[in-house]
């Protein structure tokens, strides 16, 4: 499996980089990883067992099956009870998450209070948990054992940085040595080297927590010291039970007094903390050192208007970039525009549109899907995406609508066939870029799906 | 009707295509010529899935086909091709033709009225039927039901029963309805003398008319100006709305909804055959529009341009009728659901007639009404709630042979994702027609939220440890409570009544209509007049 893997990755590398892969090959490994999986998922995974079992379907079984039979929906990561959480019986919670999780978890949680320190505990045994929240409140959690970690950040290294480095000319991690790199080294080399080049010539921006387990935080922390300096808009970690209360209010008069404090804290000096963050980066850009913003669409928005409040605006060097990702609607369903934004940002930062960067992710998957400058997020040929309909039937076509769902062969701890609550128009083919295969080039909420994603998530914590 | 149907070439399906009058004020609006192949490249122009186009003379609606063997989409579509509508044409101005004609019609005269649609409908038994097969090619409704309903349609008019209606509905001091609708009553009320009469004696002298105490006390049922926004989730709502406003002898405009607009054209088609001239018929407007349409909605949810609107539908509906109507006094019939309640004494006696009450409760419009059982609570431990779900399971695999239910895309994909999701630890007893779901039974034991409730033919079973623990779980959003034994219903009523349910039954009984019923906690026809005191 690791070999099929490694191929696959390194097949996917060969597609970031503009090279001309065979289609066929990559569907064959990606087949082989998938249905290995469904083995590995058959014989481990308690809830994949079940749902196997309801469906009929045994080791002998095709990838039309899978599509059709044993994808999950995103929603199974939050398969438990609240009222577990509430009672802070993390008991509970693990023999529940040993459900969709491919060894049984063995961790005393007796002591255990919050999420956070149950996280914690399973983390120092291995269990490396991230969580997403939507309006609810409910959080899912996805739970991946060291091997998962690791893959998934050495598939991101070994796509992203080819597509990258192409945008930028002249930095530590493009010239001669990537050219080689992508045809030579493996992928754990690559990664690894990737890892420590860094973009020593970039500070970074991130508008969010220092640390925290949602998706976000996970990738600021993996990211962070890629780069020269890097700073954070909250210094500080979010907690898992502080969001939760925010989001589903607080039960008691002490967690009513927590969350006071907390918003006190946090949100009230909202506004300096923005203005501290654009003085850093008028310091980076006078000292010549290139930029990188990291953020959801609406904090760039609050960015911007914190420089308009002031009657400011930035020319950043040349050669930086803002990077957004995670939803366009805010949870006050304030929905805002892709143009609006970009305009915004180019006038602000004296950025050119081209330096405006755009991804497409989610807690459940292991890559990140960048949108070209014809505005198509590409799917690395690592990953095998369904589009299915309204009965949830996997439709084939070229140029389809429906919702997004796809076969994760990265995901060997947890099941990775999973339908998410987006609603994508998905076209197959090449792209002006030069990138080729499916491609995603419009994203949408399931209706009755609630609002999701690190972005979402961010704009609740001001309503 | 027959002759006005040949007349205009109405309720034909010709080839997919049927034209469908409107009665305006009196007047029978028909669409104009229109062929399919004009339709469909109207269609063609626009998003697949849509199900409307208004065009400047006509407005068509697309409903897809269902083919009754497999009960699934055929992929095919019926066109209904209907008359413009313009907003200020349905709103009645003139308050004073309302009090010379309509307001003093009697009693007598709105059953005489109701008798002679019946009658006209029982003539037309042809043109019933004709309109029942096309409304069957796109009726979610399995046949029984829609055929039941049909069957029923003509004695909805009954004299007894809207006389009972009137007189139970408006009825106020002991006195039937009727005879405040017919006019004013004088009431037995002991009126105390005001403070400002006990004054003016001694300010301007005892002998001054002023310090006369009134003696008569009358009241009124006076009727008023109604819209009402109906839903479609059974062929009798826009039925049930025309009717009110009739029994009202109110002025009215009828929102026909998407999915029973023929049921309610057909009442207007009677009305206009029967009595073209008469008070009522020049009173009432039966129409279509698309809900959203700014260009009729300003009008209508305008200041003074109705006293009521009532709204049946989704909390959408709702929310965007009341913000838009801020003036005008709204009834709302807002969504609701409905649970059983199944004591332990189930268990001692017989489960399976106990099951199949349940089901009774289930299968109220295919599970689409709102007196219609969503979750079943049953007073066990998990086993037995198991061994119920599954003796439910079979008795609704029974019902699907018997009367095989639609099941649209969107609740297919509704129960995957709730089997493949949330719901995954769940066990589910699932019966499939073909490969697909007909029905079934799914013991949930922790937390379920009714909003992924998919209705349809889905009964959630939820093990409690005793039936009073689902008491916390009850409040308005409850329209009916169906509880097994009679005992324990006797018991818990009034709790349950406590929390904002308005329908406590025993088991297999929530179907249950009678002329005259509350509704929704409402007497409706009472929120329906203006209560005058003259």
């Amino acid at each position: 499996m690791k070999n099929i893997l490694s191929n696959l990755i390194k097949l996917s590398r060969e597609w970031a980089s503009g090279g001309k892969i065979n289609p066929d090959e990559a569907r064959a490994l990606r087949n082989e990883a998938i249905l290995n999986n469904h083995a590995h998922y058959l014989a481990n995974i308690p809830l994949y067992q079940k749902l196997a079992g309801e469906e009929g379907c045994g080791i002998d079984i095709d990838i039309p099956t899978i599509k059709h039979k044993l994808m999950f929906t995103s929603q199974v990561f939050k398969s438990y009870e609240q009222v577990w959480l509430d009672d802070s019986d993390f008991g509970r919670m693990t023999q529940w998450l040993s459900g969709i999780y491919d060894k049984r978890i063995d961790v005393d949680v007796s002591g255990v209070k919050t999420i956070d320190e149950w996280i914690e505990r399973l983390d120092t045994n291995g269990i490396h948990i991230v969580y997403s929240s939507g309006t609810s409140g409910e959080f899912s959690f996805i739970p991946r054992d060291k091997q998962d970690w690791e893959l998934s950040r050495t598939v991101n290294i070994n796509c992203l940085a080819p597509i990258l480095a192409d945008r930028m000319a002249e930095n530590a991690l493009s010239g001669r040595w990537l050219e080689s790199a992508v045809k030579l080294v493996s992928p754990d080399i690559f990664a690894s080297i990737a890892g420590k080049r860094g973009l020593p010539d970039f500070d970074a921006f991130f508008l969010g927590f220092r640390q925290g387990r949602m998706g976000n935080h996970v990738l600021i922390e993996e990211i962070a010291p890629l780069f020269k300096r890097h700073y954070f808009l909250y210094d500080t970690t979010i907690a898992g039970t502080t969001l939760r209360m925010m989001r589903r209010g607080a039960r008691t008069k002490k967690e009513q007094q927590q969350l006071s404090q907390y918003k006190e804290e946090i949100m009230a000096q909202e506004d300096s903390k923005y203005l501290r963050l654009i003085e850093n980066i008028r310091k980076s850009t006078n000292n010549e050192q290139k930029v990188i913003i990291f953020g959801a669409p609406y904090q760039f928005l609050q960015l911007c208007k914190s420089l308009n409040d002031q009657n400011r605006q930035l020319s950043l060097t040349k050669g930086s970039y803002v990077f957004f990702g995670g939803g366009w609607k805010s949870f006050t369903g304030e929905a805002i525009s892709r143009e609006t934004l970009v305009s915004k940002l180019s006038d602000s930062l004296g950025i050119p549109p081209l330096m405006i960067l755009e991804g497409y992710s989610m807690t459940e998957i292991n890559v990140l899907m960048l949108r070209c400058e014809h505005g198509r997020f590409h799917i690395p040929p690592i990953i095998e995406p369904v589009i299915l309909d309204e009965e949830l039937n996997p439709l084939s076509d070229k140029d389809v609508k429906g919702a997004f769902g796809f076969l994760d062969p990265l995901a060997v701890s947890y099941p990775g066939f999973i339908i998410s609550g987006d609603y994508v128009h998905l076209i197959d083919g090449e792209c002006d870029c030069g990138l080729t295969g499916p491609s995603i080039i419009e994203i949408g909420r399931m209706p009755g799906s609630e609002v999701k994603g690190c972005g979402g998530i961010m704009a609740s914590m001001g309503t | 009707m027959e002759k006005l149907c040949f007349k205009h070439n109405l309720f034909h399906n010709d080839e997919g295509l049927v034209r469908v009058p409107f009665l305006i004020k009196g007047r029978l609006a028909v669409p104009p010529e229109i062929s399919r192949e004009q339709i469909e490249d109207v269609f063609s122009l626009i998003d697949k899935s849509a199900t409307y186009i208004k065009l400047p003379q006509a407005q068509i609606v697309r409903e897809p086909i269902i083919d009754r063997r497999s009960m699934k989409y055929t992929g095919k579509c019926l066109y209904h091709v209907m008359p413009a509508v313009i907003g200020p044409e349905l709103v009645e101005t003139d308050r004073d033709k309302l009090a010379r004609g309509l307001y003093t019609l009697s009693t007598e005269d709105i059953l005489e009225y109701l008798q002679s649609i019946q009658s006209a409908l029982l003539r037309n038994r042809t043109l019933i039927s004709r309109v029942r097969e096309i409304c069957r090619l796109t009726s979610e409704l399995p046949d029984a039901l829609l055929d039941g309903w049909f069957d029923s349609f003509p004695s909805a008019f009954n004299r007894e029963a809207a006389r009972q209606m009137i007189d139970n509905e408006l009825a106020f001091w002991g006195k039937p309805g009727s005879d405040f609708l017919n006019g004013w009553v004088e009431l037995p009320a002991a009126v105390p003398s005001g403070v400002l009469r006990q004054r003016v004696g001694g300010l301007f002298g005892p002998n001054i008319s002023a310090t006369a105490h009134a003696e008569n006390i009358s009241v009124r049922a006076m009727p008023t100006c109604q819209l009402h926004i109906t839903a479609g989730n059974a062929p009798e709502v826009p039925i049930i709305s025309a009717l009110r406003a009739v029994l009202t002898k109110s002025a009215a405009v009828i929102k026909l909804p998407y999915g029973a607009i023929l049921s309610g054209v057909l009442f207007s088609l009677a009305a206009y055959a029967a009595n073209p001239e008469h008070p009522i018929t020049k009173s009432l407007s039966m129409v279509y529009w698309q809900g959203g349409d700014d260009t009729i909605e300003s009008i209508l949810f305008g200041p003074n341009a109705f006293d009521r609107i009532v709204v049946w539908g989704s909390p959408e509906t709702m929310v965007s009728v009341q913000s838009r109507a801020l003036l005008t006094r709204t009834i709302c019939l807002n969504p609701r659901y409905s649970v059983s309640l199944i004591g332990r004494e189930a268990f001692s006696g017989n489960l399976e007639e106990t099951a199949l009450k349940a089901s009774m409760d289930v299968m109220i419009h295919n599970q689409k009404a709102c007196t219609a059982s969503l979750v079943n609570f049953i007073e066990g431990t998990e086993q037995q709630a198991n061994h119920y779900a599954g003796i439910l399971g079979e008795i609704l695999k029974k019902w699907d042979q018997e009367m095989p239910g639609f099941v649209s895309p969107s609740a297919i994909g509704q129960i995957k994702r709730m089997r493949r999701g949330r719901y995954a630890n769940a066990r589910w007893y699932i019966n499939n027609r073909g490969d697909d779901f007909s029905s079934g039974t799914v013991v949930i034991p922790g937390e379920f939220d009714v909003l992924d409730h998919p209705m349809c033919r889905l009964v959630v079973v939820q093990p409690v440890n005793n039936l009073e623990d689902v008491l916390k779980s009850l409040n308005q959003s409850v329209s009916t409570v169906s509880v097994y034994p009679e005992s324990r219903r006797l018991e818990l009523r009034d709790r349950i009544f406590a929390r904002g349910v308005s329908n406590i039954l025993p088991l297999g009984q929530s179907e249950r209509l009678y002329a005259g019923m509350p509704h929704d906690g409402m007497v409706v026809l009472s929120q329906l007049v203006d209560w005058k005191n003259g």
